[in-house]
C-alpha cells in the first residue's frame, strides 16, 4: 500500500476498482444531451474527457456522482449497480470548477470534513488530516479561515478534502480552469503526481486539449451526444474531431515561422 | 478653486455621514441626558439625579427592559426557526419563478395592521373565540384564554411573527442564493454527508453566520417596538417604548424626566449591543 509521508495516510484503494457505464442517456425536454454512452474505466486510470461547452460534460459527471439522474442506462462500480444509491453512499467525489469550501470552517476542518463523517478516531482524524496538510504544503495555514487563502490554495484544499475520503472514483469538472496559468500548471502537476502515486481512478473533463493530454492516461471525446474513447494518445491526437491535430499544426506553423 | 472643490468632494461623504447619523443621535442623547437631570425642560429646576435614582431604584424599568428583551429574543428565535425551516425545506420552489416575490407580500402589512389582525383573531371577542363558542367548545367567549394583553406577551409575539417570518425568510433565501449554499450542499453530499448532515453541518451554520448581523438588528427593532406592544401588550410590565410613552405623556409632568432616563438607558443598551456585534462582524470592513 502506498502511504503519504509519516505513514499516516493510506490513499491506495484496495481491490479492483472499475467504473462501468452502459447506455447512459440524458435529455432536457426534447433536447437530447447524450445517449447510449458506454465506458469502462479500470482502477488507477485517469480518463480525460474532452468536450466543448454545452456538450454535457458536467451533467455526465453529476449523473455519475448521483447528483442528477439519468434517463436511461446503468452505472456499475466494481461490478455493483449504483444507480439507486444516493450521492453520499457512492463514494464517488465530484470536484467542480468552484472550490466550494465551507467558509464557516477553518482550513483544517474543511480538509477533514468528509473524513470526519466516516467517524474515525480523533487520533486517526488528526494524523491523516495533518499528513494531508503537509502533503499539500498548507501546514502553515491550518487554522486560517479559508476565505483568506489564494485561489490555488483553495483548489489544493478542495483536492485534498476529496482525497482524504479515499474515493472509489474522483470526478473532476474542469477544476483548474479558473486559475492563473502558473498556478494551473502547479495544480495539474500535483494532480498528475498524486494520481500516479496513489493509483487514483479519475475522470477528468475539460475543454482544453492540452490539459487533457497532460493529465489523461486514456482519452475520450464527448461531442454531439456521443462519447468516443481512444485506445491511445496517438489515436486521440490524430482524430480531427478532437481538434488536437489542428492545434498542433497551428503551433508547428508558428515554430517553423520563428525558426 | 479646483483644490477647494476636490477637498469638499472628498469630505462630503464623511460630513454627510456625521450630519445624518452621528449628529442627530448625539443631539438626541445629549438632550435626553440633560432633560433627565433637569438641566433642560419645562419644569427644570437645576441639576438633580433624583429621576435617575427614582427610576433605577424601582422595579418598573428593569421589568420593562427584561420583558422587552424576552419578547425580542422569543420573536427572533421563533421567526428565525420558522424562516430557516421554510428556506431549507422550500428553497428549490422559493428560488424559482415568482414564489420568492409572493413571499414579500406579507411585508405590505403595517405593524398596526398586524396588531389589529391579531386582535380581531385572538382577542376575547375575536373570531377564534367566537368560532370555539359556536362549536360549543367553550360556554362563553370570556372563557377563551386570549393571548392578547396577557402577561407572557404571546399576542405581541404573534403579531411580530406575522412581520418577521416573511422578512427573515426573504433574507435567508437571498443569503442561500448569494452564498451558493445549494452547491455547497451537493459538495457536502458528494463527500459523504447525508442530506440531514449536509443541512446541519453546512447550510445551517452558513446561513446563521451570514445572517447573524441581521438577526441582531431585527432583535433590536423588536426590542424597541411600539405600536404592536401598545395594542396587544399587558399593562404591566410594559415594553420599553410603551413605558417611555406612558411616562412622557402622563398627567404627572414631574415624572416626565423619567421618560428621558429610560430613553438614555435604552440607547446605552443598544449602543453596547451594536458595539459588541460590530467587533465581530464584517461591517468593520476587513477582507472577509
Amino acid at each position: 500500500m502506498t502511504r503519504l509521508r509519516g505513514e499516516n495516510i493510506d490513499l491506495a484503494m484496495a481491490g479492483q476498482n472499475q467504473l462501468s457505464i452502459h447506455g447512459l442517456a440524458k435529455a432536457f425536454g426534447s433536447e437530447h444531451l447524450f445517449s447510449k454512452l458506454d465506458l469502462d474505466l479500470t482502477q488507477g486510470t485517469t480518463l480525460a474527457v474532452l468536450g466543448r461547452s454545452g456538450s454535457g460534460k458536467t451533467t455526465f459527471l453529476r449523473i455519475l456522482a448521483g447528483l442528477e439522474s439519468a434517463d436511461a442506462g446503468t452505472i456499475e462500480l466494481r461490478g455493483q449497480n449504483i444507480d439507486a444509491l444516493p450521492p453520499h453512499r457512492r463514494n464517488i467525489v465530484y470536484l467542480s470548477q468552484e472550490t466550494l469550501l465551507f467558509d464557516h470552517l477553518n482550513l483544517f476542518d474543511n480538509l477533514a470534513f468528509g473524513l470526519r463523517l466516516r467517524n474515525p478516531s480523533q487520533t486517526e482524524l488528526k494524523e491523516r488530516t495533518l499528513a494531508m496538510l503537509d502533503y499539500l504544503h498548507l501546514g502553515a495555514h491550518r487554522n486560517k479561515p479559508v476565505n483568506q487563502l489564494s485561489g490555488g490554495q483553495k483548489q489544493r484544499v478542495a483536492f485534498g478534502r476529496a482525497l482524504l475520503v479515499r474515493p472509489e472514483v474522483l470526478l473532476l469538472d474542469e477544476p483548474f480552469s479558473s486559475l492563473d496559468a502558473d498556478i494551473r500548471g502547479d495544480m495539474q502537476n500535483l494532480f498528475k503526481t498524486t494520481a500516479d502515486k496513489f493509483a487514483i481512478t479519475a475522470l477528468f473533463v475539460t475543454h482544453d486539449a492540452s490539459e487533457a493530454l497532460t493529465l489523461g492516461d486514456r482519452f475520450a471525446l464527448l461531442a454531439d451526444g456521443k462519447l468516443t474513447c481512444y485506445s491511445d494518445r496517438a489515436g486521440f491526437c490524430r482524430d480531427e474531431t478532437t481538434g488536437v491535430a489542428k492545434n498542433l499544426a497551428f503551433w508547428n506553423a508558428i515554430l517553423k515561422e520563428m525558426s | 478653486m479646483k483644490c477647494w472643490i476636490e477637498r469638499l468632494t472628498a469630505n462630503a461623504g464623511p460630513a454627510l455621514f456625521i450630519a445624518l447619523t452621528v449628529l442627530p443621535v448625539a443631539c438626541a442623547l445629549g438632550y435626553s441626558v440633560l432633560y433627565s437631570i433637569e438641566l433642560t425642560g419645562l419644569l427644570a429646576k437645576g441639576l438633580t439625579l433624583k429621576h435617575w435614582q427614582q427610576l433605577l431604584g424601582s422595579s418598573e424599568i428593569w421589568l420593562s427592559l427584561g420583558y422587552s428583551l424576552n419578547i425580542a429574543v422569543a420573536t427572533v428565535a421563533l421567526a428565525g426557526t420558522f424562516a430557516l425551516s421554510l428556506t431549507l425545506s422550500g428553497h428549490r420552489y422559493l428560488t424559482a419563478g415568482y414564489a420568492a416575490r409572493w413571499l414579500l407580500l406579507p411585508l405590505t402589512l403595517a405593524p398596526t395592521a398586524a396588531a389589529l389582525a391579531v386582535l380581531e383573531l385572538w382577542s376575547g371577542a375575536g373570531l377564534i373565540s367566537r368560532i370555539l363558542h359556536g362549536l360549543d367548545l367553550i360556554n362563553t367567549p370570556a372563557q377563551f384564554p386570549s393571548p392578547v394583553r396577557a402577561a407572557p406577551g404571546i399576542g405581541i409575539i404573534l403579531a411580530e411573527l406575522l412581520l418577521a417570518v416573511p422578512f427573515l425568510s426573504a433574507y435567508f433565501l437571498r443569503v442561500f442564493v448569494q452564498q451558493r449554499i445549494g452547491a455547497l450542499l451537493t459538495a457536502a453530499q458528494s463527500l459523504g454527508a447525508t442530506p440531514f448532515q449536509a443541512l446541519v453541518r453546512v447550510a445551517l451554520p452558513q446561513l446563521l453566520q451570514k445572517s447573524a448581523g441581521m438577526l441582531l438588528l431585527y432583535g433590536i427593532f423588536v426590542f424597541g417596538a411600539f405600536e404592536i406592544p401598545l395594542l396587544l401588550g399587558p399593562r404591566n410590565p410594559d415594553m420599553i417604548s410603551v413605558l417611555v410613552q406612558r411616562k412622557f405623556a402622563g398627567f404627572d409632568l414631574s415624572r416626565k424626566p423619567e421618560a428621558f432616563v429610560a430613553i438614555t438607558l435604552y440607547a446605552v443598551i443598544i449602543l453596547t449591543l451594536l458595539a459588541a456585534a460590530v467587533r465581530r462582524s464584517p461591517w468593520r470592513g476587513d477582507a472577509r
